[in-house]
């Protein structure tokens, strides 16, 4: 987090917004662009998310955008990337050795998360409104790739 | 959904087994729910007829591994009965640990059934159970297949006789009349074929209720059935082609002395009803209840909720 505020001090862009994953399970992510030409970004996030009675997600993502700004100001914008999601379980969790029962203290599962979004914003001279549809996902997950899909509503600066 | 009953996780050789407990959480008795498939959701067997067990009882509704919302990482070698077995186990003493029941039934539904009998057959296992609901179980595929078969090549005539597209029912009942044997493909074959008839629900006016609170207000995680576990635990299970082909606990159910009830529809396709009298014949060391729905298909707790709920509610109070 601190390298993440040091950064922002010298980034182009910093953004905040709320994300829902499949739409009504909260999380809020932060981000960081830096323009690598006049079209494309490269932006580095940090976000969480909570399922309540399934998962509380922590996620860190490295991603490369696109975006093209129509002289009417409205923006059209996609993202690709990789990224890492830690995922705690929302509520107790017991093992069982010898038939003796414990409450244990969930460590999490990391995974690999590849991420891809798309969305619009509206160019403003201080504060830009964005709204992403993305897709993320999570391995490994019964050995496979579990897919999510967030809506993620914010604001870039 | 996602505030009612109590809520965790059972984590065994690594599968997270997400377990529901409704009800009356301070009941003497409880009723460990084991929903079929293999792979199936717990949460679509719940409707009236699960809200008027948990009037009475405790209810405790969980998915197994790589079933419905199950995550970890559990890889295909681990789905045998025996860890499902294990599974189980953990779950019932995760449940006598937090609720102390006075009594402990365990309740199987069609895989459910298969899963519940060979968890019985364990005289250690057998002894925390106070009785034992076979609700349209498969206990015996070498046996049972064929009645499926049979049950089949009878809807494909009665289709026929309608003039409901003769050349898929004909294909499908000379198929049938071939007595073809059991194995995996014929399986699969028989599965997809199946689907399109009313063996699952007898009234086609009646289904699984899947709506807004259960996809987006509930503890479960709809992408991650349909995404990864839809067919996971089936794939996985056939791949020990040899251990499904013989899957059969007709010789070691005379072991069971437990109580023990079995309800079956009356139009049942998936596991036809000649099945529950062959469960009852193998349960000769029990004392076996059987009750008939005769409105209902696979699913009687959701064709028929109320009778069902009284069979179970006067075995269990008895």
């Amino acid at each position: 987090m601190i390298l993440f505020g040091l950064l922002a001090t010298a980034s182009a862009a910093q953004s905040v917004a709320l994300m829902g994953e499949f739409l009504t399970h909260p999380g809020v992510v932060v981000g960081l662009e830096h323009p690598v030409s006049d079209h494309a970004v490269l932006a580095w996030n940090i976000g969480t998310y909570v399922h309540v009675r399934n998962t509380v997600g922590a996620f860190t993502d490295l991603e490369l955008g696109a975006r093209h700004e129509f002289p009417s100001r409205f923006v059209l914008e996609g993202f690709a990337g990789v990224g890492y999601l830690h995922t705690f379980v929302q509520g107790p969790v017991y093992e069982v050795e010898d038939g003796a029962v414990d409450h244990v203290t969930d460590p999490g599962r990391p995974s690999f998360m590849p991420t891809l979004r798309f969305g619009v914003a509206a160019a403003r001279e201080k504060v830009t409104p964005f709204v992403n549809v993305q897709g993320f996902g999570q391995y490994p997950f019964n050995t496979q790739l579990l897919p999510h899909v967030a809506l993620v509503v914010g604001v870039r600066s | 959904m996602q505030t009612e009953g109590d809520w965790f996780v059972v984590r065994n050789d690594g599968a997270d087994l997400p377990v529901t407990v409704r009800g009356d959480l301070g009941a003497d008795t409880f009723v460990v729910w084991l929903a079929g498939g293999p792979g199936d959701p717990s949460v679509i067997d719940r409707g009236e007829a699960t809200d008027r067990l948990e009037e009475d009882l405790g209810m405790v509704y969980w998915d197994q591994r790589g079933a419905g919302s199950a995550g970890g990482n559990a890889k295909p070698e681990s789905f045998t009965i025996e860890q499902y077995v294990d599974d189980t186990e953990a779950v019932v003493d995760v449940i006598e640990e937090l609720y102390a029941p006075e009594r402990l039934f365990l309740l199987g539904h069609s895989w459910g059934g298969t899963l519940g009998t060979a968890y019985l057959l364990d005289a250690d296992r057998q002894a925390g159970i106070a009785g034992w609901i076979d609700v349209d179980g498969n206990h015996d595929n070498p046996l049972i297949f064929p009645m499926k078969i049979a049950w089949l090549g009878s809807y494909a005539e009665g289709q026929i006789a309608e003039g409901i597209d003769i050349a898929h029912w004909t294909e499908v009942r000379d198929w049938c009349a071939s007595e073809p044997p059991l194995t995996v493909d014929n399986w699969h074959e028989w599965n997809e074929v199946v689907e399109d008839t009313n063996a699952i629900f007898h009234d086609a006016d009646v289904g699984f209720d899947i709506g807004f609170d259960l996809l987006f207000l509930s503890p479960d995680s709809p992408l991650a059935y349909l995404a990864v576990n839809d067919g996971y635990a089936d794939a996985s299970m056939h791949t020990d082609a040899s251990s499904f082909e013989e899957l059969s606990f007709s010789d070691e159910m005379d072991a069971i002395t437990v109580p023990s009830l079995l309800v079956w529809g009356r139009h049942d396709g998936i596991v036809p009803i000649d099945a529950m009298d062959a469960a009852r014949t193998s349960l000769s060391n029990a004392d076996v209840t059987s009750v008939v729905l005769e409105n209902s298909a696979h699913e009687g707790f959701l064709e028929e909720p109320q009778p069902f709920a009284e069979a179970v509610l006067d075995f269990v109070q008895q």
